[in-house]
């Protein structure tokens, strides 16, 4: 027996308003087929016992819980988003310094290398000498404040900006990065 | 959303604490609700319902304002707890402890209490049979009372896939009806009577 458009009827008849002829035919269908009837008796029991079951209420505190979870979360991302920072600037750095280092190796012998390290040593070096007889000079000629001045100046914008790294280092350590 | 829940929203976007503690208190029962009755324990439940607010408070700036705030919301908890579904079996049915139902409930006695609990227990071995899909659309469309529309916005499907999925499940609910319902092949011999009539 086909039991079409009367299976869709049955499972829909509270949401869908049946016309009073889809109603009698209906009705005739279910007086001869008792696998609708079936079917009618069943989904009527389900869909009361579902229509009488309410809502099931959270369990008490849960907002406490959520709200105590909220910190705890916050904290653990900031923590994995700081390991993931240093994390990558470590491997960014340690690969930057193997490719830099391997271009040397294919593209120098060991000796050129060793040459020019020691070519820009020395050029470091004297670079420092020139800087020492520069400020010599200017220690001799320039009254004696400016020099102070100057190097207060100097330290002074050290302190600052480590005093700032800091700053930012203590707040990707508890906020995270973004 | 009301005025008040627009404001709290606002707060959570900021960052702040107090205005989710809000939303979360406006919103718990049908989140939990619906992740009480997609995985049928209670542990489980508040799990998901935890997590569903975190990963609403992590991406409420992709939240469209145009859109219900509360299908939102139970669209991140279905897809959460039909992933849970996916991702692990079912588990076996603990009945020995009920949540709280919002039933007004005067004078409880043990013999109503019993009844409740093996109703709930016939619901769940019900809901177990469908796949997770079909029951997150069966339990939006009876207990958060949804459209077809608000479901299928909810679950991104298409509103005729949810209308298959609803028949379907169903269909299916019926069929084990008298498998979890003892006295459902006796009371199948009482005289039969349509609802439709």
């Amino acid at each position: 027996m086909n039991h079409e458009p009367f299976e869709t009827w049955i499972l829909s008849q509270r949401e869908e308003n049946l016309t009073p002829q889809q109603q009698t035919d209906l009705q005739e269908h279910l007086e001869d087929c008792p696998v609708c009837q079936r079917l009618d008796t069943s989904w009527a029991n389900v869909e009361n016992l579902m229509i009488c079951s309410p809502m099931v209420s959270a369990p008490l505190g849960f907002t406490q819980r959520a709200q105590d979870g909220l910190v705890k979360r916050r904290q653990r991302e900031h923590q994995l988003q700081t390991r993931r920072f240093f994390l990558f600037t470590f491997v960014f750095l340690a690969v930057t310094s193997l490719a830099l280092t391997a271009g040397m190796i294919l593209f120098l012998s060991p000796l050129e290398i060793l040459v020019n390290a020691m070519h820009i040593f020395a050029r470091c070096a004297l670079f420092l000498q020139q800087v020492e007889n520069v400020l010599r000079i200017a220690v001799t000629i320039l009254p004696p404040i400016i020099p102070l001045a100057l190097i207060t100046a100097i330290f002074g914008t050290f302190t600052i900006l480590s005093f700032i790294w800091s700053l930012a280092m203590m707040r990707i350590s508890v906020k995270g990065v973004l | 959303m009301n005025v008040q829940e627009a404001g709290w929203l606002q707060g959570v976007l900021k960052g702040d604490e107090e205005a989710f503690a809000r939303l979360v208190e406006a919103y718990q029962t049908p989140v939990y609700n619906l992740c009480y009755r997609m995985l049928g324990n209670m542990e489980e439940a508040e799990d998901a319902a935890q997590e569903t607010f975190w990963r609403a408070f992590k991406a409420i700036r992709r939240y469209d304002p145009n859109r219900s705030f509360i299908t939102w919301l139970l669209s991140i908890a279905a897809h959460y707890c039909i992933d849970q579904q996916r991702r692990f079996t079912p588990p076996s049915l603990s009945i020995e402890w009920m949540p709280d139902e919002d039933i007004p409930d005067a004078a409880p006695n043990p013999e109503q209490e019993a009844y409740r609990s093996e109703e709930q227990r016939m619901l769940h071995n019900l809901l177990n049979q469908l796949n997770p899909q079909d029951r997150a659309v069966i339990i939006l469309r009876y207990w958060h009372e949804m459209s077809h529309e608000e479901i299928a916005q909810t679950l991104s499907l298409t509103e005729s896939a949810v209308k298959s999925r609803l028949h379907r499940a169903r269909l299916q609910l019926a069929n084990s009806w008298p498998s979890v319902h003892p006295d459902a092949h006796n009371s199948e011999k009482e005289k039969y009577e349509s609802r439709a009539f």
